[in-house]
């Protein structure tokens, strides 16, 4: 074990392996423009996926959530059928535009009431009721039914598309960062904690903020610090940053430190999750999860372009969405999933993970609003990225890449 | 409601505001035994440090000993006293990095906390699913 308490020094070099993203400062008008906003919403956000959720949360005939896809404003509710389909629907019932199912989530006996004029719709979405039928002019009710959304479900997320016709199916959207990190056990993790807040910043500063660590010895310098910089590697470096399409996963270091007091009766009393090296796991990391197999290894952070984005751990994860409202606001959603408490003394571990994570998040938020008024001022017009804030200049490049090609699209 | 009226109702039932060899934290169930998640990071957000001190001091060493107590109950079948030392554990757990981190009930200079929503929380002494 002694080559663990000398690690090595993470290296400069990572931007070096992919060349065609360059090194030079990149211009910052895509953080601010409403113009360079609106094509990204046409050419970017219409054609991906959004996770909305887990199987887990619905998992009998009849169980149901509802909920929003804010930079869609698109009401949406989501259901599991008699033939244990989950199904998808606009939350709209057909009559006068009501939501047709107004709680949050539930169970329902195979019947979605809305709540104005009392129609009611089946868990496949057929309009099974018309009160007062007689009165619509022998309007046909098979036409009549909740409209569907397409949705899928990869590793037990449920996913939807805010178009009819999805520009790519939800296989072809996750790509290769799909297939390299499904088989992570995602449905241990059955406890969640969901938490969101606006943000008055583009939504690439959202992405931006956890996806370098260059800040970790400046901004987190009692939380997330200890463990992530260390002796070995003073500045915080990254393991490694991987590239695949428009996705990227940043791959992160630690050493075993001290652990705070409360973190100690959590980790050793309540066995909390920590985000510390791991000698022993009971199952097999894909490869795309600690790509470098490195036995520093804490933490990955697994994005999905454009805006979600997984900081995964061997015990626990998190999961955040990051919704665009205009050039210069966004709606930040975070899921902290836990692994189910066996006793009551495992409850304290779930909450010190969530009230840790949600600290060191409120450490990384508090830069963005700032950022994004120097954006808005015209007080910063260009970023220099260190090379280990690669998977922002990545973003950079994905983002002026596609918008390039769509104006070639559109003539 | 502060600690006295409950404690004294407590008594009256003939019941122990928390488990044999947890007395001494009794003073900080009127404040510090609360509903949920939300209303914990509230109740720190709400207290001065020194307040929090005070409680943090007190709760940390019989830390251990707590949750040994707790670890023999499945959640959901947590008798009344033990749940109230639970939440005392996870109003601990709330503000731990107040304490240890910061030196004060916000992260200084953050982004302000009270601008977040929960959806959801996981409740305090219910069954989880994929418990063994």
């Amino acid at each position: 074990m002694d080559d663990l308490h000398a690690p090595p020094v993470p290296g400069i070099g990572l931007t070096a392996k992919y060349p065609e993203i360059g090194t030079g400062p990149v211009d910052t008008t895509i953080y601010h423009d409403p113009a360079i906003f609106a094509q990204e919403m046409e050419a970017i956000f219409k054609r991906s996926w959004y996770m909305i959720g887990r199987v887990e949360q619905i998992p009998k005939a009849g169980d149901f959530f509802t909920c929003e896809l804010p930079s869609f404003r698109q009401a949406v509710l989501v259901c599991r059928d008699r033939e244990g389909r989950v199904n998808a629907f606009h939350n709209v019932c057909t009559h006068r535009g009501n939501v047709a199912e107004h709680r949050a989530e539930g169970h329902c006996n195979g019947l979605f009431t809305c709540r104005f004029h009392g129609w009611s719709f089946d868990l496949q979405g057929r309009l099974a009721r018309m009160r007062d039928e007689e009165g619509f002019f022998g309007a046909d009710r098979a036409g009549m039914g909740l409209k569907k959304i397409p949705v899928d479900i990869w590793e037990g997320f449920i996913f939807v598309s805010p178009v009819d016709e999805p520009h790519q199916t939800l296989v072809e959207y996750l790509g290769e960062q799909g297939r390299d990190t499904a088989g992570y056990p995602w449905g241990a993790c059955t406890q969640s904690y969901q938490f969101e807040t606006e943000i008055a910043c583009n939504w690439k500063l959202a992405v931006d903020s956890p996806s370098e660590v260059y800040h970790i010895p400046v901004l987190h310098p009692n939380s997330a610090a200890p463990t992530m910089m260390a002796a070995g590697n003073p500045h915080g470096r990254l393991l490694d940053v991987t590239l695949k399409g428009p996705h990227r996963t940043n791959s992160h270091y630690s050493v075993l430190a001290e652990p705070k007091p409360v973190q100690k009766l959590a980790y050793f009393h309540a066995q909390a999750a920590q985000n510390v090296v791991q000698a022993e796991l009971d199952y097999e990391l894909p490869k795309g999860i600690n790509p470098t197999r490195s036995p520093w290894w804490t933490v990955d952070l697994i994005t999905f372009f454009p805006a979600l984005s997984f900081t995964l751990s061997a015990h626990m994860y998190t999961a955040h969405q990051v919704w665009p409202l205009s050039p210069n606001r966004c709606l930040y959603q975070q899921r902290v999933f836990v692994r189910p408490a066996q006793n009551a003394g495992q409850r304290f571990g779930q909450e010190n993970t969530m009230v840790e994570f949600r600290d060191v998040v409120m450490e990384d938020l508090s830069t963005l609003e700032r950022i994004q008024r120097a954006l808005d001022t015209g007080q910063i017009r260009k970023f220099h990225y260190h090379d280990h804030e690669l998977a922002l200049r990545h973003q950079h490049y994905v983002v002026t890449d596609i918008l390039a090609a769509y104006e070639r699209e559109q003539g | 409601m502060g600690a006295i009226p409950f404690a004294r109702w407590a008594e009256a039932m003939g019941d122990m505001l928390l488990p044999p060899g947890f007395a001494a934290l009794e003073p900080f169930v009127g404040e510090w035994v609360l509903p949920d998640a939300v209303a914990r990071m509230a109740k720190r957000q709400a207290s001065s440090i020194a307040a929090i001190r005070l409680f943090y001091d007190a709760m940390l060493p019989r830390g251990a000993a707590a949750l040994e107590h707790l670890r023999q109950y499945a959640l959901g079948e947590v008798p009344p006293d033990a749940e109230r030392l639970l939440k005392l554990m996870l109003a601990l757990a709330e503000v731990a990095p107040a304490v240890e981190w910061y030196g004060t009930p916000s992260v200084p200079d953050g982004f302000p906390v009270q601008r977040i929503r929960y959806l959801r929380q996981i409740a305090d002494n219910t069954t989880q699913a994929g418990a063994i």
